[in-house]
């Protein structure tokens, strides 16, 4: 069975990854762009060191490049 | 009756495009069927008719024709008056000059909703249900406005004793509706197989200067039955029996090849260019003058046996979604081995519907609790729920049944939302946010990719679903699917 524990980033608050339908119905786009928004959210993660807390963070895949960026955070949106 | 002479033809799929362009020279007609033109519009919750596809497909060469299998005219219960309306909007806008349809039933009255059977299901064979199929074809032929030909169905039951045999059931109906017959002969070859009336013996019933359009097909054996699967090029010995059969149908308007696109590798392109060929050469042995070989007639009993048609509909249908039934009918229906055919073929339909539309619950359920575990829930969901005819609303039902249920399967619920916000996303274009608690990027990823889950994270996620303007395929899940 999958087993559960705290992913060091999940302690940085709520992670959201807006993802356009295009995408999300085509597997290939699909896992393509799920594997870029791994590799960016891991890789920003690591940049911030421990110190950093932020209440949010939002991820956005682009559906034409599918490359994933992260987004400002708007205060409240989450 | 004054119609057009089309030729040979294919049925059409989008996925045949290219095969019909490599054999332009050899298909004069494409038959489309018109429920594949159907929207469920999600917002109005209304049918629709998908104007951009019947544009797209009025734009393709050859001449058309529409065919039907939503709106069959063999039982008691009349098809809806909007169904024949959408009906009506795309024959006109394709200009076709003659629907068909099946002369069978799929829709059932037992005083409440009626409900849908998920199958094309054979009718009653008596004099009663002569008159039940007349009164339909009449009924659709007014809402249509168009000239009527009624489809030869399959049936995988045994036949009976208290009914009339095949070929003089659709004799009876076509003259007293005054309609046309559209001869699927590999429906009656595979009825022949099957134990049913001999192909021979049903032509000779069948009034053929009623013939304005021939099927045929290739299926295959399954269970020790010959199914109607349009999997293949035509068998050696139908086509050849369709060869001595041309001559009497003289007034044979086009002959139709149906192949599912899926098969169409195992057919290859070789063959399939042949196979047009071979049905060139028998479009060109059509009958041209009228025949005056009587046609065989038996004496049906008087009055009509029981069961009525109602009956015969009300427990062949609960039959076949294993709804409790427990008439007289019902048990003699029950030691048919057939309906075990039958059942296959709804449950097969079904289940596809669920896996292509919860695309990763499905999956997350097979992967975690195996394939059998997924098939023991579809089973407890058809026991409960009669059939659905698209795939958005039979996904739906399945959906609120897991929900109810609770089967011990991790983060079912989580991507269960995720598969049922990506459609519904993308079916009326508003955007939606799916909360998990568990990180959704390796589950979903794993579940893309076939893989078992694993090592996911706990944490506080959130997808949110944008509409875009990249058009997706999942304006199929609201279509209407052919199952015949």
């Amino acid at each position: 069975m999958p087993f559960a524990r705290e992913p060091e980033y999940a302690a940085h608050g709520r992670v959201r990854l807006t993802l356009p339908i295009s995408v999300a119905y085509d597997l290939e786009k699909f896992e393509r762009a799920l594997a870029n928004a791994e590799h960016i959210i891991a890789r920003s993660r690591g940049g911030r060191g421990t110190g950093t807390h932020l209440p949010a963070r939002e991820f956005v895949v682009d559906p034409a490049s599918l490359q994933v960026r992260e987004a400002c955070i708007v205060v409240g949106v989450l | 009756m004054n119609l057009p002479e089309f030729g040979v033809g294919l049925t059409w799929f989008p996925a045949l495009k290219p095969i019909i362009e490599a054999n332009v020279d050899l298909v004069n007609v494409l038959e489309v069927e018109a429920q594949s033109f159907w929207r469920h519009d999600v917002i109005q919750h209304k049918l629709a008719v998908d104007d951009t596809a019947v544009d797209a497909f009025r734009r393709q060469s050859p001449a058309k024709l529409v065919h039907s299998f939503g709106c069959p005219v063999g039982g008691t219960v009349h098809p809806a008056a909007a169904d024949l309306a959408l009906l009506h909007s795309v024959a006109v806008d394709l200009g076709v000059p003659w629907l068909s349809e099946h002369l069978s039933f799929n829709r059932v009255n037992e005083g409440g909703p009626l409900w849908h059977a998920g199958l094309l299901l054979p009718p009653r064979q008596t004099l009663e249900g002569v008159d039940s199929a007349v009164s339909a074809i009449r009924f659709v032929s007014a809402q249509v406005k168009l000239p009527l030909a009624v489809e030869t169905g399959v049936s995988y039951l045994r036949p009976r004793a208290d009914e009339l045999p095949d070929g003089e059931f659709v004799a009876r109906v076509a003259e007293a509706a005054d309609c046309g017959i559209l001869l699927d002969l590999h429906n009656i070859w595979t009825n022949d197989r099957n134990g049913r009336q001999p192909l021979g013996d049903y032509l000779d019933q069948l009034p053929l200067e009623r013939v304005w359009e021939l099927h045929l097909a290739g299926g295959y054996y399954h269970r020790g039955y010959w199914l109607d699967a349009h999997s293949g090029v035509v068998p050696d010995a139908l086509l050849e029996l369709a060869i001595r059969l041309a001559p009497r149908l003289t007034n044979l308007k086009a002959i139709i090849f149906e192949l599912f696109p899926s098969h169409f590798p195992n057919v290859g392109a070789r063959a399939f260019r042949a196979q047009l060929e071979s049905l060139h050469r028998l479009w060109d042995r059509r009958g041209h003058s009228p025949t005056t070989k009587s046609r065989t007639r038996t004496d049906p009993p008087d009055p009509d046996p029981a069961p009525s048609p109602k009956d015969w509909e009300s427990t062949l249908a609960c039959l076949a979604v294993h709804r409790p039934c427990d008439s007289p009918l019902a048990i003699e229906l029950r030691r048919d081995p057939g309906l075990a055919i039958i059942r296959e073929n709804v449950e097969k339909f079904r289940g596809s519907m669920v896996v292509r539309t919860l695309r990763f619950s499905a999956r997350l359920i097979m992967l975690e609790r195996g394939c059998a575990y997924l098939e023991q829930l579809l089973a407890a969901f058809w026991r409960t729920h009669p059939p659905q005819r698209f795939a958005v609303d039979e996904a739906d039902a399945f959906a609120a049944f897991l929900k109810q249920e609770k089967p011990y399967v991790p983060y079912l619920a989580e991507v269960l939302e995720y598969d049922r916000a990506v459609i519904a996303v993308a079916l009326d274009g508003e955007e939606r946010s799916i909360s998990f608690g568990a990180d959704p990027l390796p589950l979903l990823r794993a579940l893309g990719a076939g893989r078992r889950p694993t090592e996911i994270l706990s944490g506080e996620f959130e997808i949110r679903l944008t509409p875009d303007q990249v058009k997706t395929e999942a304006h199929k899940l609201s279509a209407m699917e052919p199952i015949h």
